[in-house]
């Protein structure tokens, strides 16, 4: 007897949270129309997997597909704290960067840029194959170096679909928390070098614009603007 | 236009906005997601994504020579981008996972305005992407006074 769509999407997010469990995450929830897992890497650091199906049934090329997405939030609470804090936050950020799977596979593996077509009725860890060996190709790798808080200490390195200024944020949040002044002095120059740079350069623009977009480098520029403000916000605020 | 062919373009229109902004790192998070502004308008939005930069991003997709935003997306849109939006339904309790963000028992959360980076319209005709109506579409908005005039062009 076929099975539905829902029934086949609980089937091979069980075959998935089975194979995440032996890699030592654990289950967060109970496994319903998503998957969320967790691990504490290193002390005061959280990671949790994420997979759904972000697209409707009917929006995908075939009945016999279910189209899943993969993610993992990555979060800093101390680093966080010390960001919500000098940005006068009245809400807390639980999410420092999200590496999400999409952003890291050969395009030619997704459906629409996002997500892995899973082919349902066949054999289950089958089915599954190329998406847990592009979660361990492309995703693990890049998450296994964001286990420890030493990583904002190399310098160059940057996590690949994490935004340049988002990472910075972090990076000087790091510093300001765990390095000696020296140090802390240093990176604070260059970063608001860089931050200046970026606003400086669109001074001598309009800087009313809409949250509406029609375009994506329009969209783009938004997002850089205001991450060097943000990242330029905190520095005032820790120096 | 019969609902089917209704469904196929909203389904073509998720692909076509989701592919063109998974091209600058933008991750779709839920598709068909409904939410109610403060002054009380029910929306339906083709997409949710997250950007690099961890903040929220609502797509929403236009196919066809004569599609449009709706009435209910033109007021309400500009209020969604202020964080002055609650989302309820099947997929907002998947949202707010993925955000990290708190939600009731009925999967209702509501976002503050930094976390949200804005909305994008994509517009395409048939079957392939094109920005050709982007423009006519932005300045019937404008002149209307739906949103302000800014760095979108």
């Amino acid at each position: 007897m076929a099975i539905s769509r829902k029934q086949a999407l609980l089937w091979v997010l069980k075959e998935l949270a089975s194979h995440f469990e032996r890699q030592g995450w654990h289950l967060f929830q109970k496994v319903t129309s998503s998957l969320m897992m967790t691990q504490e890497p290193g002390s005061g650091i959280q990671h949790i997997l994420l997979v759904h199906a972000p697209f409707r049934p009917n929006d995908l090329p075939s009945p016999d597909v279910v189209g899943l997405s993969c993610a993992i939030n990555v979060y800093f609470p101390e680093l966080e704290k010390l960001i919500d804090e000098a940005l006068h936050r009245d809400w807390s950020n639980r999410l420092s960067m999200r590496l999400p799977l999409s952003q890291l596979v050969p395009a030619e593996h997704l459906y629409a840029g996002n997500v892995h077509l899973i082919h349902v009725g066949a054999d289950v860890q089958q089915a599954v194959q190329v998406f847990v060996s592009d979660f361990a190709a492309y995703l693990e790798p890049e998450r296994r170096r964001l286990c420890m808080t030493s990583v904002f200490e190399e310098d160059g390195y940057q996590p690949r679909a994490v935004s340049p200024w988002s990472w910075r944020l972090r990076r000087a949040a790091y510093y300001a928390r765990y390095m000696d002044a020296a140090r802390r002095q240093a990176l604070f120059a260059e970063l608001n070098q860089q931050a200046d740079a970026v606003l400086g350069m669109t001074a001598s623009n309009d800087q009313t614009y809409s949250k509406i977009f029609t375009n994506i480098a329009t969209l783009q520029r938004e997002s850089i603007l205001h991450g060097a403000n943000e990242l330029r916000r905190f520095l005032l605020a820790v120096q | 236009m019969s609902g089917r062919r209704l469904a196929g373009m909203t389904a073509q229109g998720l692909a076509y906005i989701s592919q063109e902004v998974g091209q600058h790192g933008y991750e779709l998070i839920a598709s068909e997601v409904s939410f109610e502004t403060q002054s009380g308008i029910k929306i339906r939005i083709d997409g949710v994504y997250m950007g690099p930069d961890g903040h929220v991003m609502f797509g929403e997709a236009k196919v066809g020579d004569y599609a449009d935003l709706t009435k209910n997306q033109k007021v309400g849109l500009p209020e969604l981008q202020l964080g002055k939006g609650t989302f309820y339904g099947e997929n907002a309790a998947e949202i707010a996972k993925a955000l990290r963000v708190q939600f009731d028992a009925n999967g209702r959360f509501t976002l503050k305005a930094e976390q949200i980076q804005g909305v994008y319209i994509g517009t395409y005709e048939r079957a392939k992407p094109q920005t050709s109506r982007m423009q006519n579409i932005n300045d019937f908005i404008r002149a209307r006074g739906f949103w302000p005039r800014g760095g979108d062009n």
